[in-house]
């Protein structure tokens, strides 16, 4: 699973969301990796909140919530992947443990 | 409940007084759920009875005065504001006491009651394995005990037409560092919860949702609640935030009003059985 590249993470992770939405054809009824998971009502703060905890267990690595975060891209699935992402692999490049 | 929590109740602790307060969705629910459930459990009981989390005392006061004589009340309560309210109105009742405590350590002796309840508390708590136990050990082998608190959905038309806002104002730190302040209880996790210190068989747990109607006005004077678990969002930007809630919520509105739907879980012990 280290290895895992963003567009694989982003099925996985579309799949998350999908079995753990409330409302998983809230919307138009279509997720995609640009979604606003939260202005569609896919997901809720909570919901938000476990999503992050499950990416973070899927790349075996912490997502720095105080960096700079784009708050747009924060609540997109691709947004988020790619924010993991970057913290895996500046986790790596500074020697970091996973 | 955390310090942080604690502290900010206690500095609300008058509001909750108010008559927007009482009236409001929640106080509508903890007002049934007084009269549907522990009115006549609380009559019948002979004995001790806790009350924890009682905030300002007005449900322990009013159970106490239909209760038999020789029943004993405790009401528990961290936040030291309600806690003097509480005891300023219990004054003179030889049979009424409200002590400092909390569900993670409620600082009683083991069996202290016959019968243990609480409205609208037990998701407050920062260690719910904990607690639960502490409720266990403080129930007499026979005591009986129910618990109402809101689960995983209450709120959800709020949550999600607020969520935007928060997040912009906080962060995503802050944010989610607010919304892990209250527990967000299924049904199967709170039976799963309760079997661990409760045999299973003695343990009953229901949800309920109920879609409540009200004027912005209103529901602004209770959710502002939710405004201590903001901690570390500075005055000016809290004003703003309020503001855009504020708009956010109004844009909810239909025909009926502004609708909030609440999701209550109850658990029932019953070691008498």
């Amino acid at each position: 699973m280290d290895t895992i590249v963003c567009q694989d993470l982003i099925e996985v992770v579309t799949r998350w969301v999908l079995q753990n939405s409330p409302d998983p054809l809230g919307g138009d009824g279509l997720v995609t990796p640009e979604t606003d998971l939260l202005a569609s009502g896919l997901l809720d703060s909570v919901g938000l909140m476990n999503l992050v905890a499950y990416i973070e267990s899927v790349v075996r690595c912490r997502i720095d919530l105080e960096l700079d975060v784009d708050l747009a891209e924060f609540s997109t699935i691709r947004g988020l992947c790619g924010h993991a992402v970057q913290s895996r692999d500046g986790m790596r490049q500074g020697g970091g443990h996973e | 409940m955390n310090n942080e929590m604690i502290h900010s109740y206690s500095q609300i602790a008058n509001a909750y007084e108010s008559e927007v307060n009482r009236n409001s969705c929640w106080g509508q629910v903890a007002d049934r759920f007084v009269r549907c459930v522990l009115l006549e459990k609380v009559r019948r009981v002979r004995g001790d009875v806790g009350d924890i989390g009682c905030g300002t005392g007005r449900t322990l006061f009013d159970l106490a005065a239909g209760a038999k004589a020789s029943t004993k009340f405790t009401g528990v309560e961290p936040a030291e504001m309600m806690r003097q309210i509480a005891s300023s109105r219990v004054q003179g009742r030889d049979n009424i006491r409200i002590i400092d405590g909390r569900f993670e350590s409620l600082g009683l002796p083991d069996g202290s009651f016959d019968y243990v309840y609480s409205i609208l508390a037990f998701h407050w708590t920062e260690d719910p394995t904990r607690s639960v136990g502490e409720l266990r050990r403080v129930l007499r082998h026979d005591g009986r005990m129910d618990l109402l608190f809101t689960g995983r959905w209450t709120g959800r038309e709020f949550i999600r037409a607020t969520t935007p806002v928060y997040m912009r104002h906080l962060g995503p730190a802050l944010l989610f560092r607010a919304v892990g302040l209250r527990r967000q209880f299924t049904v199967p996790e709170t039976v799963e919860l309760f079997s661990r210190a409760f045999p299973q068989e003695n343990v009953r747990v229901t949800e309920s949702f109920e879609t409540h109607y009200d004027t912005l006005e209103s529901h602004m004077g209770w959710w502002i609640r939710f405004e201590g678990q903001l901690g570390g969002l500075p005055t000016d930007r809290l004003e703003t935030c309020r503001a855009e809630v504020s708009q956010a919520l109004s844009r909810l509105g239909t025909e009926r009003g502004i609708p909030y739907t609440t999701h209550l879980i109850h658990v029932e012990v019953d070691l008498s059985q």
